[in-house]
């Protein structure tokens, strides 16, 4: 526990009216920390970017790339008797293995034609919260084929991108079906053993902030800044919170009222003199990041609603958005997903957005499932660009998981969860869903000693009453 | 009445295209001297499309040959190492450069 369960009680609610002489000379170091960016698959130069290129060339690099860690995963589990086929290669009624990119088919799943349709007057596809059914069917693709797959595969919890390896055979009477006795994924990918750390040193993540929203707790973010800067508590929370060494931002902290898209559909003439939403809120999210870049590492990375590109992976925000806070080297503007390692402990994590994506397309509904699956069919953002907006790539799929992280995060979700998973070779990941910050007023904790995570809520209760004491509180 | 007809106000020369019919002689011998380099060109030509329309090494539209066949090489797919070196002679030229597809938009 980063702050003890027994706070002085002398010292809570009293205003301070003698200086003693010791507080004075208490002045608490932040804890330091070796850091290391790994993002350099996700970002790409401005002039490079050409989005004229099909997303075929993305799904083959993806195939070819995990292909032979499939074949790898495949032969352990099942042996080298069985051959791995190619679809084009398949005998009817022999048992073999084949590796390819798996589709769902779904028939509620928006398409551009359907919204085509509504010219000739036929209804718009509803939005729904999920747009998946019983009637969804599994494909396989490889690079020439694909198959339908039956059997023991469930639909309901798989969802279009990830490469998988089955084993079955093509049954004589059915042909252009394959029947799965049993499937896998790639192994999950070797981990750097995590360094001893003698000291506690945490990361404090915090997500959806969403400035400029109707729900914004600016107040409680001002705990928070408090908090991680050293202004609350007394000296035995303050030398507590010196031990956090870095804070990330992990996307949202503009609301998507700011996002105005009422404006985009009028016509200039009316929009001209009316300053965009966002504005506003880009200055209040400097002022937040400013006194907190002020005395600890900040990484700023972009969410759905920060002006960022809407397609993964999101760039950096730029510099010019915030230029008191761009005054001090511990702000750091980071792409979206976010890989890096700090101390040694490798760290990985989106804002969210493939999970939520995840969510629409599936049955799972406990959000570190998903991202626990994610994690076993090794791929970040497995949707992408299915149903989720990608950039399209043709060098390299940056979102495949090549190196085990230590901590894997999606921010943005709907509540604190956390878990270890714990892999074959004895990898340990710790899984982590960081709560909207408007929502739940939570930030979470990662002590990277020992992977242990806890949250922190900041509440405020200002009663009406006017004898009442307002107190704000800080929950454990 | 005259004797001239109404066609003969358009004046109808025949126009006998010589080089035609002596090209036409020319490709029926086979390597004379100035179309051995346009074969050439052909085979060449020939060649690259097949290696686009090849698909174990992934889709051909929208990247440069050359793209290809070092993303080929990379997955240990064994590309033909006469293409590279086409590509390699004639790096400027479009015509090997891109794909075949690259008067279309895809």
């Amino acid at each position: 526990m980063i702050y003890s369960d027994k706070p002085d009680p002398d010292g809570v609610g009293d205003f301070i009216t003698e200086q003693s002489e010791e507080a004075d000379n208490h002045v608490f170091c932040r804890s330091s920390s070796d850091y290391q960016e790994h993002n350099d698959r996700f970002k790409f130069k401005l002039k490079d970017r050409s989005f004229s290129r099909q997303y075929a060339h993305l799904y083959s690099e993806r195939l070819m790339t995990m292909r032979p860690k499939l074949s790898k995963a495949a032969q352990d589990k099942w042996g080298l008797e069985f051959p791995i086929r190619k679809l084009h290669e398949l005998v009817h009624g022999e048992k073999c293995i084949v590796i390819g990119t798996l589709f769902k088919h779904m028939e509620l799943r928006p398409s551009i034609l359907k919204e085509v349709s509504e010219e000739h007057n036929l209804m718009p596809q509803p939005i729904r919260s999920k747009y998946t059914e019983e009637n969804d069917i599994l494909i396989l693709e490889d690079e020439l084929q694909r198959i339908f797959l039956i059997g023991d595969i469930k639909a309901s919890t798989s969802v279009t991108g990830p490469v998988i390896a089955v084993f079955g055979k093509e049954p004589e009477n059915d042909a252009g079906k394959f029947y799965v006795e049993e499937y896998c994924f790639q192994h999950l990918p070797n981990q750097l053993p995590r360094p001893i750390i003698e000291n506690d040193r945490y990361i404090a993540f915090i997500s959806g902030i969403e400035i400029g929203g109707k729900q914004e707790k600016l107040f409680q973010l001002q705990l928070f800044i408090d908090l991680v800067t050293g202004q609350l508590g007394d000296e035995g929370q303050q030398k507590a919170t010196s031990q956090i060494v870095r804070v990330i931002v992990a996307g949202n902290s503009l609301s998507q009222s700011t996002q105005d898209k009422d404006s985009l559909n009028k016509a200039k003439y009316l929009t001209k003199k009316t300053a965009a939403g966002s504005v506003e809120a880009i200055k209040s999210l400097d002022d937040v990041l400013v006194q907190l870049a002020s005395c600890v590492d900040v990484d700023i990375m972009a969410g759905e609603f920060d002006p960022s590109n809407h397609t993964l992976p999101q760039q950096q925000l730029h510099r010019c958005m915030f230029p008191q806070a761009n005054s001090y080297q511990t702000l750091h503007n980071v792409t979206n997903p976010y890989d890096f390692s700090v101390s040694g402990v490798r760290i990985l994590g989106s804002s969210g957005q493939p999970i939520d994506d995840i969510y629409r397309y599936s049955d799972i509904d406990n959000r570190l499932d998903m991202l626990e699956k994610t994690l076993e069919w090794g791929h970040v953002a497995p949707t992408a660009p299915d149903t989720l907006g990608c950039y399209p790539f043709y060098k390299e799929d940056p979102f495949i998981i090549s190196e085990c992280p230590h901590v894997y995060f999606a921010a943005n979700q709907k509540d604190f969860d956390s878990r270890i998973h714990k892999g074959a070779d004895g990898q340990e990941v710790l899984l982590l869903t960081v709560p909207k910050f408007c929502e739940t007023s939570t930030c979470v904790l990662v002590n990277l000693r020992n992977l242990e995570c806890q949250p922190i809520t900041f509440d405020a209760n200002f009663s009406t009453d006017m004898s009442a004491d307002s107190s704000p509180e800080q929950d454990k | 009445m005259s004797n001239t007809l109404v066609t003969d106000t358009y004046k109808q020369t025949k126009r006998v295209s010589r080089s035609s019919s002596k090209s036409a002689d020319t490709k029926t011998c086979a390597d004379s001297a100035p179309s051995t380099s346009e074969s050439k060109f052909e085979r060449d030509i020939e060649l690259l499309k097949s290696f686009d329309l090849t698909l174990e090494y992934g889709p051909c539209t929208g990247i440069s040959r050359l793209e290809r066949w070092s993303r080929a090489e990379k997955h240990g797919l064994n590309p033909p190492q006469s293409v590279y070196n086409l590509l390699q002679l004639h790096a400027d030229d479009d015509n090997y450069k891109q794909n075949l597809w690259k008067d279309y938009d895809l």
